[in-house]
This record gives structure tokens, C-alpha cells and sequence, in this order.
């Protein structure tokens, strides 16, 4: 365990899946990758296998290192070397806390707060961030399970008021483009997925480690049914072609509720329920930015590095953001797909290949003998 | 003991930053736009007249006391301003130096434009109104017959405020189901679509006499025609409601025909509920859409003296209303098909959404293919009751 912490399962479905939601109710770049028409809904069920694809290797590692996170797998496996796979990660990790607050500080310039300055949302989000990485990952984990069913409530709710304006022959002709496209598109939403990366560190702080297999399963299963409930309003009220054509399509779909000009007005319901679940997303990454320094290092404690790496990231994410065209270049199908693929699949992979032919790790019969750690 | 202290002073340091939104605008520097309109000038640059709420003309009641609210206008409860710029915003903004307070733009009801703008295109006009933040997809879109200046500055009888009364005339069309509306998401939408082309309800004022003066009134009319952005046509009231049939929105109204007993006299049917399916299918390599219409009605007025309580009579009577709403449909389709070659009517959507495939070459060829598709349309139509009373008394 990497802190001593440790987090129940139901938290850990929680976390994972406020920290993809938090970002597909804002952007969703999922409309414009392939198959970008109304079949995007179709790639998003879709994605639900290949993300168990692409977790095989993570668990793998899992079963043959039980309690040790990805960045002391490495150093196990590699030696030295691991300490370049461990700066990658780290790396990673850094980015994806600045990405996150890049969109949020951009989410909140350009529909709610346009003349605030943009250091204000980032100072005062990183301390509220700072400070729950401080209390450590228990925190985050009862924090996820209050945050998580209010989201999950509320979008549910955006649903039913929205039923009266969609119209569901939108989402025909189904599998237009052909059903390998529409894979396509699945694979680029299982591969967009980084939160899914987590699990290489989470999974040794799972309170009951039999029950990884359920809560990978579990917790990719709820981020699909909540992706397609989430993509279906859009979908349905705008078209599949005005539907790509919006920055902030959940925003703006939830702008559209008007129930008897009497109930109307309610998108800041949508941002009450996205800024709760984008200050879990970055503190979840950046506890795994300062978790990964100390355990690269080999230390005890992950407290000293909280206000450093804070620093970091602030300036980072003006850079990688310096207008959003930038931001939405990086995080489009083209580019982040693949990036986020090196390091969920393509490094967990080697690991692992590496191990079994170094003879790393526990083997099946040891795993036997010891089934819990 | 310390850190009570510290904490103390933190709280209190907390106390100035929690005193309010540093740019907050309250509501009385505010000036609230209900409706905007919008004409392009000889030179190409955009004018807007915008109605703007007077907050103490609006709570004025029917009584109108005493002259308090002030001369002009006789208590109406907005006035107007005209501002012209580039752009649509920078029009907007210019609105400032006549305007003391800021324009707040979030509570525009309708947008009108005008019958010469729309003609050159309005897709550029949207723009900044779908993008601001401020804004809401859901305003209703006015096509002025004239100038947009002259319906924004209008009067209604009934509200003080103009624009209120245009949105309940968007609420109301059901009434006669004549009127086609469109609100800015559609719009938006059917330009999206590629195909898709939009239709919007047209409006222009009327001179009346009130209260002594001479003033105009806002009034509702013809069905304006896009071809993509662009204003091609009119649709007259029969037209739109030709093209309400097959769109599926007639919802009530009146159908008159001829009675089957006395041809120079009439008998008015309500409308109760109505239905439309489009059904597309490709025959030969050729596209033929089908149109289902079902609708049931009743006898709601009779000025002959023939006995409805026949059921060979009722029969006759359905027989006319059948083809009353079939004239109905065909002369929409006339229009729109041989005249303007707008497909208001989604067809090429619906060809889309059953045969994707055939789609991919009939798309490119859409503006040409239009116009030669063959439509089939099938009504089906009852009436079904009398109402509350057998037969007109007959004034021997």
C-alpha cells in the first residue's frame, strides 16, 4: 500500500468515474473523433470491452506485484531503468493535473465567469486541490462518494427534463459510416479514458483485493452508461451535425430546459456538479504526481512534494493551454488517443513482458498460497 | 491557544474577500433586452433596433394613471433604441451611447430580421448569437415584412411589452396551426443538416387608431421560405398549413368546406387531432416519398340546414374534408417543390435516416432532385362528432 490508505471499492468506482464525467460533461471530444455522426453514442458502448482489453495488462501486473503501485513495479522490473518509466509516469501524471486544470480555468472563461482573470481559477483551485491531497487518498475516496450520486442524480435529472425536446429519430440511420468506424471510435474512447490508468496505482489500496475484477468491471460499466446518458441530450436536441459543432455541448443542451417558462435556467446546476467533480479529477492526479515523486525516491511521506509540484503545475498549464485552440488540438482524437494509449497499455505491457521473462514478481502458485496482501 | 488566535484572524482577514462579486451588475445598471431586430444597410453594415424593458412602464396597469408614467407612448412598458455597427455585436455595443445602463442580453425573446436582410443571407447574423455565452438557443426567430426597425417598434395592444406578445402569438399558433415557428436551435440545426432547409413565421404591423392616435400594431403573416440562408418566398396561410400537415404540427384549427347539401354555403370543422408520417422509399433507383396524414374533426359550425345526423350526410362531409386538407398539402408542396425548391418539409433527411447509403449520391444532387421527387400523399380524415346540438333551427 502506498500510503497506508486504504479506500473501499465502492469509493474507488466512485472516483474513477467522477474524474472521466468531470471532463465529458464539458468538452466530450468523443463527438468529433470517428464516427462523428449520431453513431457516436453506438463507439461509446462500444468502448466498454476495449477498456477491459486494455486493462488486462494493468491487472496482470497487478496479480504478480499485489500492493505495489506501477512506478515500483518498474523499479522492480527494470532496475535502473525502471526510474526512466517512473519519470514518464510522473510526467504523465503532472500533465493530465495541468490538462484538467486547463479546461477548467477555460470551462469557466468562457461560459460563466469571461472576466475573471484566468490566475484566480487556477491559484485558488490548486489550494483547494493541494489541500485535499494533503488529508490523502481516504479523503478523496468519502469525498468521490458524496460528489458521485449527486452527479450521477443530476444527470439523470437533465435527462428527464430534456425528454420533451429530444428527438430520438436523430439517432438514425444507425452505424451509417459501417460498424469498423464506429469500433474506431470506441477504441479512441477507451484509449481517451487515462483515468483508467489509476487502477495501476489504486488497485494495491483496495481494502479487499478480491475484489479488483469486480470493480474494474464495475467502474468501467457505470462510465459508459453515464457516458451515452450524458451523449444521448446532446445527440437528440442538437443533431449529430450542430452536435460537433458546440465547444460545450452538455452546457449547452442543459441551457435548453424550459419546462413551461417556468423551470428554465438551470445550467448552473450543470456547473455546481462539474466543478465538484473537476476539483476530485486534479486532486486525484496531482496525489498521483506527489505520490509517484516520493515513491520514485523511495520516501516515507508525499506531503513535502504537494507544495512544489503545486508550483509546477500552475505554470504548466498556462503553457500547454495558451489559447483553447491549442488545448483542443492536444486533446483531439488525433493526438491525445495515442498518447494516452502509450502509457495504459503500451508501458504496463512491457512491464509486464519484462516480468515474466526476468521471472519478476509472484507466479501463479505463490498468488495461490497468498491471495490477499 | 495559538492557533485559536491565528485561526481567529484568518477568519476575519476571510471576512473582506467575502463581500461580493467584484464585477457584479446589479439589476438597476442593467438594461434588459426583450427583443432585437435586425436590417442591413445600403453600406453593408448591420442596424439594430433593440426593445428594451423600462422597468416602471412595465408594472403600469390598464387603468393608466394619471399620466405618471410619463407623455410619449402612453405607458408602454419598453422603448426602443437603433444602433448600427460592422457586426451584430459591434452594433450591439454601440448601443451603449444611447443607452446609460449595459445591455443585458440574456432575456431576448425574439429576434426579427428583415425581409431585405434575410434575402442576403442570415447565417452570418446568427453567429454571435449562438456563440456568446449570455445567450440561450431557445429565442424565437421573426421574419419582418419590411424593415425589422418597424415590428420591433410596434405596439401591442395587450402587453406592454412587444416582445412578450410576439412569444405568446408563438403559443397561440396552434390555434388555427397557420403559423410556423422556429426557434434559433432549429434554425441552426436544419443549416447543419445540408439539406434541411428552414422556414420561419413572418410579421408586420398594422396602422390602427388608439387612443385617439395614430399607431402601429404588431400583426402576424405569411410563412417566410429559406433556401439555406437565404429568404426566397412566402408561404400564404393555407400554404403553411399544407406544410404544418406534413411536418406533423397541426395540433387544432378550422377546416371549412363546402356543404354537401348547399355548395354556396359552408360547414366548419374543428380539427381535433392530426398525425403525419413521412415514409421514404427508393423504387427504380428513384426516390418517391410517401406522406400519411390521419386526422379526426367535428362539426363545429353549420350554416345549411342539411342533416348531419345522417350518416351517409357525415360520410359526403368527410369526403370534402378529406380533400380540403389534401388541397391543403399539395399546394404547400407546389410551392415549395416547383417554386422555391426549399425542402422545408425534412424529406431529404427522412430519405437519409432510412437509406444512408442511396443518400451519399442523392445528397450532392439534392437542389436538382428536389424539385422532380414525387410525393405521394395519403389522407385519412373523420369526422367524427356533432358537438352539442343536431341541427340549426330553421327560420321557416
Amino acid at each position: 500500500m502506498p500510503e497506508g490508505g486504504k479506500i473501499t471499492y465502492k469509493q474507488f468506482i466512485f472516483i474513477i468515474f467522477i474524474g472521466r464525467i468531470a471532463i465529458t460533461i464539458t468538452t466530450l471530444p468523443a463527438l468529433s473523433a470517428p464516427p462523428a455522426n449520431q453513431d457516436v453514442w453506438l463507439s461509446e458502448l462500444l468502448s466498454f470491452p476495449i477498456m477491459l482489453l486494455f486493462l488486462i495488462p494493468i491487472y496482470l501486473l497487478w496479480k504478480r506485484f499485489p500492493g505495489k503501485t506501477i512506478i515500483q513495479c518498474g523499479l522492480e522490473v527494470m532496475g535502473k531503468g525502471g526510474i526512466f518509466v517512473g519519470i514518464l509516469y510522473i510526467w504523465l501524471f503532472i500533465h493530465i493535473t495541468s490538462l484538467s486544470l486547463a479546461q477548467f480555468s477555460e470551462f469557466m472563461a468562457s461560459t460563466v465567469l469571461p472576466e475573471t482573470p484566468l490566475v484566480f481559477f487556477l491559484i485558488t483551485m490548486m489550494l483547494v486541490c493541494a489541500y485535499a491531497v494533503y488529508n490523502g487518498m481516504e479523503v478523496m475516496g468519502r469525498m468521490a462518494e458524496i460528489v458521485a450520486p449527486i452527479t450521477m442524480l443530476a444527470i439523470i435529472l437533465i435527462n428527464i427534463l430534456l425528454f420533451r425536446d429530444m428527438r430520438i429519430e436523430a439517432l438514425t440511420p444507425i452505424m451509417e459510416k459501417g460498424f469498423f468506424i464506429t469500433l474506431h471510435g470506441g477504441f479512441t474512447v477507451a484509449s481517451r479514458t487515462n483515468e483508467l490508468i489509476t487502477f495501476a496505482v489504486f488497485l494495491p489500496c483496495l481494502n479487499d483485493g478480491k475484489k479488483a475484477k469486480r470493480v474494474i468491471i464495475a467502474s468501467s460499466a457505470v462510465m459508459v452508461v453515464f457516458f451515452v446518458l450524458i451523449t444521448i441530450p446532446i445527440l437528440t436536441v442538437f443533431g449529430g451535425e450542430e452536435a460537433k459543432n458546440q465547444v460545450y455541448p452538455f452546457f449547452r443542451v442543459v441551457r435548453m430546459i424550459n419546462i413551461g417558462n417556468f423551470l428554465e435556467r438551470v445550467e448552473i446546476v450543470h456547473v455546481a456538479i462539474w466543478l465538484l467533480g473537476i476539483c476530485i479529477k486534479i486532486s486525484l492526479f496531482y496525489y498521483l504526481s506527489v505520490l509517484g515523486i516520493s515513491q520514485l525516491f523511495g520516501l516515507k511521506d508525499y506531503k513535502p512534494f504537494i507544495l512544489p509540484v503545486g508550483t509546477v503545475v500552475i505554470p504548466l498549464c498556462i503553457a500547454i493551454a495558451p489559447n483553447i485552440a491549442v488545448l483542443l488540438e492536444f486533446l483531439s482524437y488525433k493526438i491525445y488517443t495515442w498518447y494516452s494509449l502509450f502509457f495504459l497499455l503500451l508501458l504496463p505491457l512491457i512491464l509486464l513482458i519484462l516480468a515474466m521473462i526476468r521471472k519478476k514478481g509472484m507466479r501463479k502458485k505463490e498468488r495461490n498460497e497468498k491471495p490477499d496482501c | 491557544m495559538k492557533s485559536r488566535i491565528a485561526k481567529g484572524i484568518f477568519i476575519t482577514l476571510i471576512l473582506f474577500t467575502l463581500t461580493g462579486c467584484w464585477n457584479y451588475r446589479e439589476l438597476n445598471t442593467l438594461a434588459v433586452v426583450q427583443a432585437v431586430g435586425v436590417d442591413r444597410t445600403e453600406d453593408g453594415q448591420i442596424t439594430l433596433t433593440l426593445q428594451i424593458m423600462k422597468p416602471a412602464g412595465s408594472k403600469q396597469t390598464s387603468s393608466g394613471k394619471t399620466g405618471s408614467d410619463g407623455g410619449g407612448g402612453g405607458g408602454r412598458g419598453v422603448w426602443t433604441l437603433t444602433s448600427t455597427g460592422q457586426t451584430f455585436q459591434d452594433a450591439l455595443r454601440n448601443a451603449t451611447f444611447e443607452s446609460d445602463r449595459r445591455l443585458l442580453g440574456s432575456f431576448v425573446s425574439t429576434l426579427v430580421i428583415g425581409e431585405e436582410t434575410a434575402r442576403m443571407g442570415i447565417d452570418s447574423l446568427l453567429d454571435h448569437y449562438s456563440r456568446d455565452h449570455e445567450n440561450r438557443l431557445t429565442i424565437e426567430i421573426f421574419i419582418a415584412r419590411g424593415k425589422a426597425k418597424d415590428v420591433i417598434e410596434a405596439r401591442s395592444e395587450q402587453e406592454n411589452i412587444p416582445a412578450r406578445a410576439m412569444i405568446s402569438f408563438v403559443s397561440a399558433a396552434s390555434a388555427t396551426s397557420k403559423i410556423r415557428t422556429i426557434n434559433l436551435n432549429e434554425f441552426l440545426k436544419d443549416l447543419a443538416s445540408k439539406t434541411n432547409d428552414p422556414a420561419a413565421p413572418g410579421i408586420t404591423t398594422l396602422q390602427k387608431q388608439s387612443e385617439g392616435k395614430e399607431e402601429k400594431f404588431l400583426k402576424l403573416d405569411d410563412t417566410a421560405v429559406f433556401k439555406r440562408d437565404k429568404l426566397v418566398g412566402w408561404l400564404d396561410k393555407r400554404e403553411t398549413r399544407g406544410l404544418q400537415w406534413i411536418t406533423g404540427k397541426v395540433k387544432s384549427g378550422v377546416i371549412v368546406v363546402k356543404s354537401p347539401g348547399d355548395e354556396t354555403k359552408k360547414v366548419g370543422l374543428e380539427i381535433t387531432r392530426a398525425s403525419s408520417r413521412v415514409k421514404p422509399e427508393i423504387i427504380g433507383g428513384r426516390p418517391v416519398v410517401t406522406v400519411e396524414v390521419k386526422e379526426e374533426g367535428n362539426i363545429s359550425e353549420e350554416l345549411t340546414y342539411e342533416d348531419f345526423t345522417r350518416p351517409d350526410a357525415m360520410k359526403e362531409l368527410d369526403k370534402r374534408q378529406d380533400a380540403a386538407v389534401r388541397e391543403e398539402i399539395s399546394a404547400a408542396l407546389k410551392k415549395a417543390q416547383k417554386e422555391l425548391g426549399a425542402d422545408i418539409f425534412k424529406f431529404g433527411e427522412a430519405i437519409h435516416r432510412k437509406y444512408p447509403k442511396e443518400w451519399k449520391t442523392l445528397q450532392k444532387e439534392w437542389n436538382t432532385e428536389f424539385p422532380k421527387l414525387e410525393v405521394k400523399v395519403e389522407v385519412e380524415t373523420h369526422v367524427r362528432r356533432l358537438y352539442l346540438k343536431f341541427n340549426p333551427e330553421k327560420p321557416e
